[in-house]
């Protein structure tokens, strides 16, 4: 049988995917914290153990996401914007377009037959539009980060955020709050923010439906509903949209052997 | 103080220094690019002759058949990143409200100025095409020291009517320098500037065609130095010298196949400029991944031939016949001609922040690339402030743009 391993060492957490003959048979997710080899190594053994899968086993390794170069034991090493692709289209095969929205980064991948890269954006050095301005921002409202999306979907009407710098709109909640505006309008209008900002980047792609949605933001329901609301299409939501990136490099190191 | 420190002795032993490490270019005609550029810069700096600065786009030959020294405030910026004074430089702009939003070549050059690393000009010229700070910058700095400053206005929309209009002034401003600066307007010193341009262009233009072969022999990051020739050289007696030495190289390794790449894997065309600090960026293309970056855009020999006998006129059809100027079709095309000529599967361009001219239109472009099913990528940054480049992001960017290239042909 063949077994093989997908890392993906992202800024805020690190995943591991073990995959047979094309299966999902375990996953594990941990906080990179200070990252490096070893958390990958703890998140593969962790998910190995889960599969009963013996690291011997394993065919192959590929790694993927900002921690990739820093993993010695993977045979490869592929971006995290193929390897979601590849993830994406396993699920759902007439996927056409993918969000993936992660701690420190947002991307808009156009993906064709076989999960193949057509064309892809990324946001520019900046957290607006990223789970990393979420965190802040949920932190400053004092919210549960879990809890943030719930509420904004509960407002009828969005605070309007007007900066998209994640610390010009810290002090801009900080006014609206002080304004008395109710805190549910201003969690929409923060999702509404990153919404914004994601959509902007398929409008310059030239997204198509069908969309998934990956990474860790797409366990929120406020952003999930913002961008809904202005791409005008249901997101595709993958049970597990954070290990995304790592099925697809595991099942790359499968297309390997 | 520091304008002091620029004395014959110590030029000549920066000189001497240069001279010595000949085996640190990896190409002879960077070595001697590299001398004779300090030579320029010596005599800017020791004043025997008047001292004129340029924007990169104005006509050198003008400046060349003038006998002035030409100093261009946004090459030396380039430079000056390479000598570490760009964070110093960028601190002393912002103090006199330079703002950050505006181009950082500029930038950085008023910042140098300011912090008294320039020579002092006699006189500053600059064109209103393409860089649109430029003419604001180069007019601040001609007022800051006292000096006659003069603009070529260039319409946008670069109609041949216009090449008389654009001459006019060319020839206005050819006798108002030599006024200015205590000269003889010499028409056959002008003559001669053209032909020596006319020469280095022959030149440039066999250099070109070499680059179209397959493999490729010079590496992206190889070719780039020598833009410093396209901004700046034309009409001088090195530009001519340097190239003819490059293209000799370029034909003795390829007949003994020395190869920019063992593998070459992919073949890119680079669009705008690079960044001028050190980045991963060719390492990872050239090196890792022998995606070899073939052609850059600024490289583009976009005009006839120089008329002798019309040297304003022909100098005039120069500047209107840049590919930036007039409607974004004609960029389009001349990035698509590119593409075919020199067998490029991708595109890179580098989105220089401030940067309206390169940047405002790449959506247009994107989607002509699209339709002739070449892969392009803009990548956000900054030629000159590191501070907006991140390295991360831009190894991911990059690799990925590789795995679609590859992907793209195993399909």
């Amino acid at each position: 049988m063949l077994i093989t391993a997908g890392l993906d060492i992202g800024s805020l957490s690190t995943k591991a995917a073990i995959v047979a003959e094309g299966q999902l048979l375990s996953f594990c997710i941990l906080p990179t914290g200070r990252g490096g080899s070893e958390v990958a190594e703890r998140a593969l053994e962790e998910a190995l153990n889960r599969a009963n899968v013996k690291r011997k086993e394993l065919k192959g390794i590929v790694a993927t996401g900002y921690g990739r170069i820093s993993i010695p034991f993977a045979d490869r090493r592929v971006t995290e914007i193929t390897c979601h692709a590849r993830g994406a289209w396993h699920l759902f095969p007439e996927v056409a377009t993918v969000i993936d929205i992660g701690g420190q980064d947002s991307k808009v991948i156009r993906v064709g037959p076989g999960g193949k890269v057509l064309d892809f954006e990324m946001n520019e050095k900046c957290a607006a539009g990223t789970g990393r301005f979420l965190e802040v921002m949920a932190r400053a409202l004092e919210v549960e980060l879990g809890e943030m999306g719930k509420m904004a979907v509960k407002a009828r009407r969005a605070a309007p955020i007007s900066s998209t710098c994640t610390v010009f709109a810290e002090s801009e909640v900080v006014s609206l709050l002080a304004e008395g505006r109710p805190l549910e309008e201003i969690l929409k209008g923060l999702h509404y923010a990153v919404a914004e900002r994601v959509v902007a980047m398929a409008q310059r792609l030239g997204w198509e439906r069908p969309v998934v949605m990956s990474g860790g933001v797409a366990k929120n329901i406020g952003v999930v509903k913002s961008l809904e609301e202005r791409l005008g299409t249901s997101l595709y939501i993958p049970a597990e949209p954070q290990i995304l990136g790592a099925l697809g490099a595991a099942l790359l190191a499968a297309e390997e052997n | 103080m520091r304008r002091k420190a620029f004395s014959p002795w110590v030029i000549n032993t920066v000189k001497h220094l240069v001279a010595l490490s000949s085996r640190a270019f990896p190409w002879r005609a960077t070595y001697l690019m590299v001398l004779k550029a300090l030579d320029q810069v010596a005599e800017a700096y020791l004043r025997r002759r008047p001292v004129v600065w340029h924007n990169v786009f104005f006509p050198t030959e003008i400046l060349y058949g003038l006998r002035v020294v030409p100093f261009a405030p946004e090459a030396a910026s380039a430079l000056a990143v390479g000598l570490g004074l760009a964070s110093e430089a960028l601190n002393a702009a912002s103090a006199h409200w330079v703002a950050t939003d505006i181009c950082s070549f500029h930038r950085l050059a008023a910042g140098l100025d300011l912090a008294g690393y320039f020579p002092t000009p006699d006189a500053v010229v600059c064109t209103s095409h393409l860089c649109d700070i430029a003419p604001q910058s180069l007019a601040w700095s001609a007022d800051r020291h006292g000096k006659p400053f003069y603009l070529l206005d260039v319409p946008q929309r670069a109609k041949a009517e216009d090449a008389t209009y654009v001459a006019r002034q060319l020839k206005y401003i050819f006798y108002s320098l030599a006024r200015d600066l205590g000269l003889s307007p010499d028409m056959e010193a002008l003559k001669a500037a053209i032909g020596r341009s006319n020469e280095a262009r022959r030149l440039l233009l066999e250099i070109n065609a070499d680059r179209q072969k397959l493999p490729a022999v010079i590496r992206g990051e190889e070719a780039h130095g020598f833009l410093y020739l396209m901004l700046t050289g034309w009409g001088a007696d090195f530009t001519e010298e340097v190239y003819r030495e490059l293209l000799e190289e370029l034909k003795t390794r390829r007949r003994e196949k020395k190869w920019a790449a063992s593998r070459e894997k992919f073949r890119l065309l680079w669009l705008h400029l690079r960044p001028y600090y050190p980045t991963e960026i060719f390492k990872i293309l050239e090196e890792e991944s022998g995606a070899i970056v073939v052609f850059e855009e600024m490289h583009h020999v976009y005009w006839e031939e120089l008329d002798l006998d019309r040297p304003f006129y022909s100098l005039a059809l120069k500047v209107l016949g840049h590919q930036g100027l007039s409607f974004m079709e004609r960029r389009i095309q001349t990035i698509l001609d590119m593409v075919r000529e020199f067998n490029a599967q991708g595109v890179i361009h580098f989105a220089h922040w401030g940067c309206r001219q390169s940047t405002a239109g790449i959506r247009l472009l994107q989607e002509a690339l699209r339709r002739e099913n070449t892969a392009f990528l803009n990548l956000d940054g900054d030629c000159i402030d590191r501070e907006k480049y991140a390295g991360g992001g831009v190894r991911t960017r990059l690799e990925a743009f590789l795995e679609l290239l590859a992907a793209s042909r195993l399909h």
